[in-house]
Formats: structure tokens, C-alpha cells, sequence
């Protein structure tokens, strides 16, 4: 007994160690863990604990230049799931329906989404407007989160979309400014770290972190949203009108500072829709090459990609004729040429064995350098070129700044292409604006630097920026590139513009009351002979004082006219006519204004209809054609005629379009009134006596041939006999 | 005089163990509120587990002070009607009782619900300490049939708990019966056989459950089985190495928001580890130490071999459980629903745990162990 006893003492004693050598082992592990493997534990148990989430920074405003908000964020929502509560709760269908009946979105996807059970937090929807996302917190479904998210207005939708650009889901720019400017606007995210528990709630404990976020910085751009919708209304209307197959642009420019006013892009795009084509034109176009649905759709979306483009400053053209302000400007300065010089154009121009040819082919016979200009008179041009010689021409080319980027904040600036050796041909055609290219951008900051006094300024768009309350932190001055011209050459032209568009090709700018200068442009696109047109105009005023140049192009214009003179310059006109008096310039009525209402009709007899087409456009008219042809048979009314701008000039394209015209009953009348009423029929009365002098009021009509209302030509002659009233 | 005074200590009870019990009473109330504020926090009331541990306590500390003045030799008499009723009650288990976790380990008496397979530790314990204790059955060296009845008993005692889907249960049983066995003189040949019958029979019940051979692959490589049966075991481990030398302060876990399955039940110490580190974790295992060492010591000195295998079988139901218990926690052991005495939260296993130390209290009185 004794014996067990202590058998038993030593067993339990054994077992007693034994718990002792479990106590140790565990302590051991304990330490293992807490010190050895505790820091990545740690770490773990830090990641799963804590919802670290950025908290968006605001993005910056994009003002104009009196600041007015053009693009603006507002707080929204995004909406997320976490499919492992949802699994939980066995609540799929509900979560689908709601966020299918309330977000719009795709069923299939959602579905999707709640079988990834091993996520916690899975995105449905960005920047769910808060009335939306409000009407989902309502149901109160389980698994169904909402997060603080941003969302991007533009108040005035399509107003200078390409300029102003847009951000995608993420509230990153993709396009335009916003692209650009995305680090100065986006600002710097903050971030929350939550502690949460298990199922994603919040714990209720001080374990967390906030890093404030720095809101973006405003945009003040130097645009003016009147005047950026004047020339949208006015460029739409042109592309319209002009049917145009390539779109246009317009840029409004302060000539003195370089300050973009308005740049302006159609066909354009609602900023808050921007993958949806709202332009009829482009639409039309789509439609009209009968597409299957994907091939339609693929288009589609290269038809909205290529409308996001700045063709302002990210297409490069030939600019033609406007080229030759720079020309001509180039020559006073260098001295080889002076406005009192003489030139003769017979309509050609022999180069190395070439015939390069006047846009007009029969010549514009003797002409001043003035007239040259207002003729825009190749040959003149191409003597100018040469007078330059190549060295200079392209010393001059460069001092416009057309072979470097105007370092202008739109994405994919370009600089064109000009001649790497300017052979004695290239000069030639470059003298009047062909086989090179530059963008518009470049185009109308050269041109400003003509008419300004003669400096080459930085063009630029943002004016200034602003802290997120609007308060300006940083301004921008304009910045002169450098000199190029002097301010006597920049005198010169700007008289000379204002002849070209008071009396020369550029009629079509013309507004009453205001003085405009400006020039023409009329390129044919590569390959030549397509038929297609850039045709552009680049117009200022007041031109004795340039407060803004406007440079509007169209590309592909297919109604008809193709000249700049007619697609381009009255849009111009209409932009400066309305923009003028919005910048305190009153309209003043001249007796010269006054003349210039009247205009001459020209002759076009003779003329293809292209011709006659830039020939009645330039002049101020409009061309109404009767008839098909392809020369002009016969006008009305005749060359020479007075008439008032913009009215008709009826061109007839073949003999058997004029017949019905009336003779009218002159019997009876005196010469005076038989005479007008002929007249007035377009018919021409010839008088059946010999001697007019004898004729008197006295005399009547007795008798005419043909007789009256008999069906004639126009302008036959009617024969008609005057007796003396009283010879019986 | 002296002998007087030795026999007026002789009689008292183990101020020592009374207090080692105490603090580990209390400590595992402030630790219990702690953990089981997050979930009781989502029934409205943060206080309503611990106010229910706290009453709980009370009649536990009610029925120890009771079973610390009842002489232990009552048992004696009393451990085969206590053996038979729990037999009983552990049959009844699978039939009537209610259901949880998809297991019935409960039986429901009117409001109150209560664990038989607690109390069938104690009635094993005070059944075999009975049974080796008395001349006749004293022998396991020589009597075959005294270890076959007692094989016999376990047994029955397992296949009850099996029925209840009760592992853990069957596991603490099987372990403290078979520590009794070796108490009172088990051959060691026997032992082997044991060991051998125990591992295959665990073999074959995790083969049989595929979950539970998860568990243990799930030891070896949690992260594994994350998502699943690794979940807890990943969880308990990010808690304990959050915890570092002193913890994240009381009341500071941030694993108890329900990332611990279980947090004021069989995970409490790895938010003891995460609220109070090292420190507070060996300071736990410690004071189970301390108490084993106390309730060894009160065995070796007790009066007879009836009290020495009583306490000893006492003291092995507590630390076996809490070996069991941390070393989950730990991930030394597969995970396995085992409570840790005195800090997870139970009903019956409470009152009937403490009216244990009760009888611990009583062996004390008479042992012949140095007291304060």
C-alpha cells in the first residue's frame, strides 16, 4: 500500500513536470510569435484592421478670364459591394436588381462582381450623383457601400471643348487642359486609415490617421466665354453652311499680348457627354456610309476621338494665301520692296523652267505693292520671294516662329513641316503660302506680330492661378518672343489689310462701321486635284489699332465656294462685328464706309463657276447660279453695275436658261418711260428713227417688235417707233 | 500548543490555492469583459456578458463555499450515483438537447441551460479517485478487471461525447481518466497501449471527419487555408504577435472585432496576449501554473489516497484544459473548441468548475502541505 502510495507521489510528480515542460513549450511558442514573427503579424493584422482610404482632394475650378466657372467638380459617390457579406447574407438577388434599377448598370457585370467572394470591397460605380446614391442608401441592403467620390461639371457643355478637355472616372484629365494641367487641378489626395472590424465596419476606437488633402489649384484661362461663344456660333454656322468634311477652327487672339480670347474647334462635343457625337453634321456623315453595327460602332468611336482633337493647335495645314502678310511684311522690312514699287502680272510666272501660275489666270496686269496685295497676286509674290532670296525668306520664316512650337498648354502641339533647303521652286510657291505647313496657332501669332508693331508674342491661354477659394496665388504677363518686324512695316500692312478688305479680296470680313483688316486663304489639299479645300481668313480690328485678330479656318468646304474669301471671311466679319462692340468699340458709319456699301459688280462672263464663285464672293456678292455649265454664259446684272453689298449676281450657265423673258406694251408711252420699262424687262430698246436728238417728250411709241408679251432672250433687242404726239 | 496550532492549520483551507483561484476568478472577469465587449456591444448591452459571468460567478463562488466545508470522504459514496445520473445525462444529451453550432452538447432545464460533459469531468474524477482508492480496486498492476471496468467507463464516456460531437470533450475526459489511471499505478505497458489506441483512435475520427484533418494540415501552413479552416488559426496568430512585450493596453484589441471567431470564448487569451503581450500572457499561464503546482502539492500531501487522486485529478482537469486551450491559441494543438477555466465565458461549466475548486479547498484542509 505504502509502496503504490509512493508510486503514485512519483507518478504525480512525473505528470506534474510534464505540465511543467507543456507550460514551457507554450511559452516558448508565445515568445516565438509575440517577438520573432511579431512585427509581420503585426503588419497583417494592421492591413486586415484598418480601411486605409484616399481621401480625393477637391479638383481645382477652370474659370474664364471675368470667372465664370467652365469646369467645376462637385462631391458624388461611388458605389461598392463586398461580396463576402453579401454571401453571407444571401442577399444576391436584391443587390442586383437594386444597383441594376437604380445605377443602370450592367446586370452580367454585377453578377460577376458578387461571385468574387474573396474580396472585401468591389467598385460598381464612380461618381454617382448624391440624389442616385441616396435613393440606394434608402433600401439599406447589406454589402452595399458608398465612398466619397468627385465628379466633374462643365456648366457651359460644349463651350470650348477641345480647349477645356475632360477628366474620366477616376477624376483624371484625359484630355485638353485638364489633361495638361491634371498635377496643378488634381491637387494631392489625403488618406483615412479606419480601423474596421471584420465585416468592413468602423471600430469604435482612436486608431486612425488623417492626412488632410491639398485641394487642386484654379485655372483662370485669358478665354472669354462671349467672345469664345460668339465664334462658336459663327464658325458652327460657317461649317454648316459650307458643309465642311474635315471640320474647322477659329482662334480669337489679343495681337498685343498673345492672350487666347477664343479657340474654337467644330465639329465640338457636350464636355459632361463626351464619348456622344451631338453634332447633325458629323452624324450625317457617319450615317452616310452605311456602316454594319460594328464597323458603325468602330467609326463611331474614331469619329469622337478625332472630335476630341485641338485642330488649332495640334493639325498643321498650308496656309496659302494668308501666308503672304508674312511675305509682304518680310520684304518692306528687308527693304526690297517699297509700297510705291511697281509689278506686272500676266498671269504667270516662269521659275526653273516652270509655269507657276496667277491664281488668276489672265493676269492682274500693272499693280502697285498694295495692289498686290489686295489682288493677292502670285507672280507679285513670287518676285517678293525672290527679291528675299532663300536665306532671308527662311531668316524671316523662322522669326515668325513657324518652324518652332509657340510652347502653348494643349496637349500634342505641333510645329507643320517646312523645306529643309529651299530650292529656287519652294521659294517660289512658299512666297505665296504653299508646300509648307504650319497650325494655326502659329499662323495667328505671326500674323500678330505683323500688325502689333512687330512682336512675335507667346500666345497663352491660362491667365492666372488661383488657391481653391479663387484667390489668386500666380499671374502670367505676356512674353515677347522677339522683334521681327518693325513698327513702320507693321503701319504699312496694317493700312494695307484694311485696302484688302475694304477693296480688295477680302471683302467678304467686310462689316460696316468698324475698320477690318485681314487677308484671304485658300489652300487645295494634298494630293492636288482632290478638290478639297482648306479655306481660311484671318482678319483684325480696329486696323489702325489691332485689339483682336481672328484666324478661322474650314476644312473641306463641299456646298460650293472653297475660296476663303467667301467660306471663311464672313464669319470673320460676323465674330468681329459682334465682338468689337462687346469690347466697347462702337461701329462709325464713314463716307468711305458709306461708298463701301456700293459695290461693282464684276464681270464673270467667261469664267468657270469657280472662279466666278471667289470672283462675286470677294467683290461682297452672292452668286446664284441658274443653269448647268461649266462657264458662266451670260450675268445679271452686267459688270460694272452698282450694286449693294451682298445682293444678288445671277449667273447663267447656258443660252436656253434665259428665254422667258416678256416684252412689255410700250404703245403709247414717251421715250423716258418706254425706255425704263424696257429696261427694267432686261430687254434693250432700239429706236426706229435715225436721229435720237429729234427725238422729244413729244413723241410716242406707235409701234414695236416684237410685239408685246411675246416670249424672248434677254437683252433682245425690241424695236420700237416714236411719232411725234401730235404729227397728225 | 504547537500541535494544537499545526492541527488548526491542518484544518484550514489553502490560503495559497483560495487565493491563486481568486486572482485567476478576477483576472479572467476583467479580461472576459474586455473580449466580450465587441460582441456583446451588437446585442445593445456592453455589459451584458460580463453581468451574466459576474452572476454566474457569484453562484459559483456560493456552491464552492459549500463544497469546501463538505468533507470530501462523502464522495466516496456518492461518486458511483454521480457516475450514473451523468451516464444518464450524457445519453440524454444527443436526445434532448438543444442545439448549437449544429452540434447538441446542451441540456435545457426551464431557463437555464447547462453542459453535461462538465460535469462528467468531475464525476470521472471523483469516481475513479473512488474507485483506485478503495482496497478492492486499488490495483491496476495485477486486477485485469478493474482495468477493463475502467476502460469500460471511458469508453462510454467517449462514445457519449462522440455522439454529442463533443471531440474536445471526449479528448479532456480520455486524458484526465487515463492521467488518473497512471496516478493510481497503471502498468506502463499499459500506457503504450493507451497511446497507441488514443492516436488511432484520433486518426481515425479526424479520417473520419475530413474537417477535422483540415485542422490539422491547417496547423502546418494556415495562411494555406485562409479563407477557411485557417481563418481562426491566422487570426489568433495576428492577435498574439500584435501584442509585443506589454500589448496594446487593456481593453485595446483590435482582433476581438469579430476577426477572432470566438473571442471571448476560446480565442480570450489571444486577446490577452494582444491587450497585455508577453507579460500578460505568461502572467496567465503563470498563475495555471502556480495553481498546478499548488493542487499537486495538496495531493502529494493530502491525508489519504482517496484525497491525493481527488485533488490530482481536480488539478489535471484545469491544467490539462488550459494546456489544450492555449496551446490552440498558439497553434501548437489542431484548434479545437476547448474553454479556458476562469477566463472564457460559460454558464455550467462556471458553477460546476468552481464547486470543484471547492472540493480542491476541502482536500486542502486536511493536507499536511505548508500554509501561510
Amino acid at each position: 500500500m505504502a509502496k503504490t502510495q509512493f508510486s503514485t507521489k512519483k507518478r504525480i510528480r512525473i505528470m506534474a513536470v510534464l505540465f511543467l515542460v507543456g507550460v514551457i513549450v507554450l511559452a516558448g511558442k508565445l515568445f516565438w510569435i509575440q517577438f520573432v514573427k511579431g512585427s509581420t503579424y503585426k503588419n497583417l493584422a494592421a492591413r486586415q484592421q484598418t480601411r486605409d482610404s484616399a481621401v480625393t482632394a477637391k479638383r481645382g475650378a477652370i474659370y474664364d478670364r471675368n470667372m465664370k466657372v467652365l469646369a467645376q467638380s462637385a462631391t458624388a459617390e461611388r458605389i461598392t459591394i463586398n461580396p463576402q457579406e453579401i454571401e453571407k447574407a444571401e442577399n444576391q438577388v436584391e443587390v442586383t436588381s437594386a444597383l441594376v434599377k437604380i445605377l443602370k448598370v450592367d446586370r452580367k457585370t454585377v453578377e460577376e462582381k458578387i461571385a468574387k467572394t474573396k474580396l472585401q470591397s468591389v467598385i460598381i460605380k464612380n461618381q454617382v450623383e448624391k440624389s442616385v446614391a441616396d435613393k440606394l442608401r434608402e433600401l439599406d441592403i447589406t454589402g452595399i457601400h458608398f465612398e466619397e467620390d468627385a465628379k466633374r461639371y462643365y456648366p457651359y457643355g460644349s463651350l470650348a471643348s477641345q480647349v477645356l478637355g475632360f477628366t474620366g472616372t477616376d477624376n483624371q484629365g484625359l484630355e485638353g487642359l485638364e489633361y495638361v494641367l491634371d498635377d496643378d487641378l488634381s491637387g494631392i489626395d489625403g488618406r483615412i486609415a479606419v480601423a474596421k472590424d471584420v465585416s468592413n465596419t468602423e471600430m469604435p476606437y482612436k486608431y486612425e490617421y488623417y492626412v488632410e488633402p491639398q485641394d487642386g489649384k484654379g485655372v483662370v484661362l485669358t478665354i472669354d466665354e462671349v467672345i469664345q461663344h460668339y465664334t462658336e456660333k459663327h464658325l458652327q454656322e460657317a461649317y454648316e453652311t459650307n458643309l465642311a468634311g474635315n471640320g474647322g477652327a477659329a482662334i480669337v487672339m489679343n495681337p498685343n499680348t498673345g492672350e487666347i480670347l477664343a479657340m474654337a474647334v467644330v465639329p465640338g462635343y457636350d464636355l459632361n457627354e463626351p464619348r456622344t457625337i451631338i453634332d447633325q453634321h458629323l452624324l450625317d456623315q457617319l450615317e452616310d456610309k452605311e456602316l454594319e453595327d460594328e464597323a458603325y460602332d468602330k467609326a463611331y468611336s474614331s469619329a469622337v476621338t478625332k472630335m476630341w482633337r485641338n485642330k488649332a493647335v495640334v493639325d498643321s495645314y498650308e496656309p496659302g494665301s494668308t501666308f503672304k502678310i508674312m511675305v509682304a511684311a518680310s520684304a518692306l522690312e528687308e527693304g526690297v520692296a517699297s509700297l510705291d514699287d511697281h509689278f506686272a502680272c500676266s498671269g504667270v510666272r516662269h521659275v526653273a523652267n516652270r509655269d507657276i501660275h496667277c491664281w488668276k489666270r489672265e493676269g492682274h496686269g500693272e499693280e502697285t505693292f498694295t495692289q498686290g496685295v489686295m489682288n493677292s497676286c502670285n507672280p507679285m509674290f513670287m518676285e517678293l520671294g525672290s527679291r528675299l532670296g532663300a536665306t532671308n525668306f527662311r531668316k524671316y520664316f523662322n522669326a515668325f516662329g513657324l518652324t518652332e512650337k509657340t510652347g502653348f498648354t494643349i496637349p500634342g502641339e505641333s510645329s507643320g513641316t517646312f523645306h529643309d533647303t529651299l530650292g529656287i521652286v519652294d521659294l517660289a510657291t512658299s512666297s505665296f503660302g504653299q508646300t509648307f505647313t504650319v497650325t494655326p496657332l502659329q499662323m495667328i501669332s505671326a500674323v500678330s506680330s505683323v500688325i502689333n508693331g512687330g512682336n512675335l508674342m507667346k500666345p497663352y491661354i491660362i491667365k492666372s492661378y488661383t488657391d481653391s477659394s479663387g484667390k489668386v496665388i500666380e499671374n502670367f504677363e505676356p512674353e515677347i518672343v522677339r522683334n521681327v518686324v518693325s513698327e513702320d512695316v507693321s503701319a504699312q500692312m496694317r493700312e494695307i489689310l484694311e485696302q484688302v478688305v475694304a477693296n480688295g479680296t477680302g471683302k467678304g470680313a467686310y462689316v460696316n462701321g468698324f475698320r477690318i483688316g485681314g487677308k484671304t486663304g485658300t489652300s487645295e489639299k494634298l494630293p492636288r486635284g482632290s478638290g478639297k479645300y482648306i479655306a481660311s481668313f484671318v482678319g483684325f480690328a480696329p486696323a489702325d489699332d489691332p485689339q483682336i485678330v481672328c484666324l478661322l479656318l474650314i476644312d473641306e468646304p463641299m456646298a460650293g465656294a472653297t475660296g476663303g474669301g467667301a467660306v471663311a471671311a464672313p464669319a470673320v466679319g460676323k465674330i468681329i462685328r459682334d465682338v468689337l462692340p462687346y469690347l466697347g468699340y462702337e461701329s462709325q458709319y464713314t463716307e468711305s464706309t458709306v461708298q463701301n456699301i456700293s459695290v461693282n459688280v464684276p464681270k464673270i462672263e467667261g469664267l468657270t463657276l469657280e472662279e466666278a464663285q471667289k470672283k462675286v464672293e470677294d467683290a461682297g456678292l452672292k452668286l446664284v447660279v441658274k443653269g448647268s455649265g461649266n462657264t458662266v454664259k451670260s450675268q445679271i446684272p452686267k459688270s460694272g453695275t452698282l450694286l449693294h453689298k451682298g445682293s444678288q449676281l445671277i449667273a447663267y450657265m447656258h443660252e436656253g436658261a434665259k428665254t422667258s423673258f416678256k416684252v412689255p406694251d410700250v404703245i403709247g408711252m414717251t421715250y423716258k418711260n418706254a425706255l425704263s420699262t424696257i429696261q427694267n424687262s432686261k430687254l434693250n430698246m432700239k429706236l426706229d428713227v435715225t436721229k435720237l436728238n429729234e427725238i422729244t417728250d413729244d413723241y410716242v411709241a406707235v409701234s414695236q417688235t416684237p410685239e408685246a408679251n411675246a416670249e424672248v432672250a434677254e437683252g433682245t433687242d425690241i424695236y420700237v417707233k416714236f411719232v411725234a404726239r401730235h404729227s397728225d | 500548543m504547537a500541535e494544537e496550532k499545526k492541527m488548526k492549520k491542518s484544518g484550514q483551507v489553502d490560503f495559497i490555492l483560495l487565493m491563486i483561484i481568486v486572482c485567476l476568478l478576477l483576472f479572467g472577469l476583467i479580461m472576459l469583459f474586455s473580449a466580450s465587449s465587441p460582441r456583446a456591444l451588437k446585442s445593445g448591452n456592453i455589459y451584458s456578458i460580463i453581468v451574466k459571468q459576474s452572476v454566474i460567478s457569484i453562484i459559483g463562488l456560493v456552491g464552492m463555499y459549500f463544497t469546501t466545508n463538505f468533507d470530501y470522504h462523502n464522495y466516496k459514496k456518492l461518486s458511483k450515483p454521480i457516475l450514473y445520473v451523468t451516464i444518464g445525462l450524457m445519453i440524454l444529451v444527443p436526445l434532448i438537447g438543444i442545439a448549437s453550432h449544429g452540434a447538441k452538447r446542451q441540456i435545457s432545464l426551464g431557463s437555464v441551460s447547462f453542459q453535461p460533459s462538465e460535469i462528467a469531468k468531475f464525476a470521472l474524477v471523483i469516481y475513479f479517485a473512488s474507485r483506485y482508492s478503495s482496497p478492492k480496486t486499488s490495483s491496476l498492476t495485477n486486477d485485469k478487471n478493474n482495468l477493463y471496468v475502467s476502460v469500460g467507463i471511458i469508453g462510454l464516456f467517449i462514445a457519449t461525447c462522440i455522439l454529442q460531437s463533443h471531440l474536445s470533450a471526449a479528448v479532456v475526459l480520455a486524458v484526465i481518466s487515463v492521467m488518473m489511471m497512471v496516478a493510481a499505478g497503471l502498468p506502463m505497458k499499459y500506457l503504450y497501449g493507451v497511446g497507441i489506441i488514443g492516436v488511432a483512435g484520433l486518426g481515425a475520427f479526424a479520417l473520419f471527419e475530413s474537417y477535422r484533418l483540415d485542422r490539422i494540415k491547417a496547423l502546418f501552413d494556415p495562411f494555406k487555408y485562409s479563407q477557411g479552416i485557417g481563418w481562426q488559426i491566422i487570426q489568433s496568430l495576428y492577435a498574439v504577435g500584435s501584442g509585443g512585450l506589454f500589448g496594446l493596453g487593456l481593453g485595446q484589441s483590435r482582433q476581438k472585432y469579430y476577426y477572432l471567431p470566438e473571442a471571448h470564448n476560446d480565442y480570450i487569451y489571444a486577446v490577452i496576449c494582444e491587450e497585455l503581450g508577453f507579460f500578460g500572457g505568461m502572467m496567465v499561464m503563470l498563475l495555471f501554473a502556480a495553481f498546478v503546482w499548488r493542487g499537486v502539492s495538496i495531493a502529494l500531501n493530502a491525508k489519504d489516497r482517496f484525497g491525493m487522486l481527488l485533488a490530482f485529478g481536480i488539478t489535471s482537469i484545469i491544467g490539462v484544459q488550459m494546456l489544450i486551450n492555449i496551446g490552440v491559441v498558439l497553434s501548437v494543438l489542431p484548434s479545437t473548441g476547448m474553454q479556458l477555466p476562469f477566463f472564457s465565458a460559460g454558464g455550467t461549466s462556471m458553477i460546476v468548475m468552481l464547486s470543484g475548486m471547492g472540493i480542491l479547498l476541502n482536500v486542502s484542509k486536511s493536507s499536511r502541505i505548508k500554509k501561510l
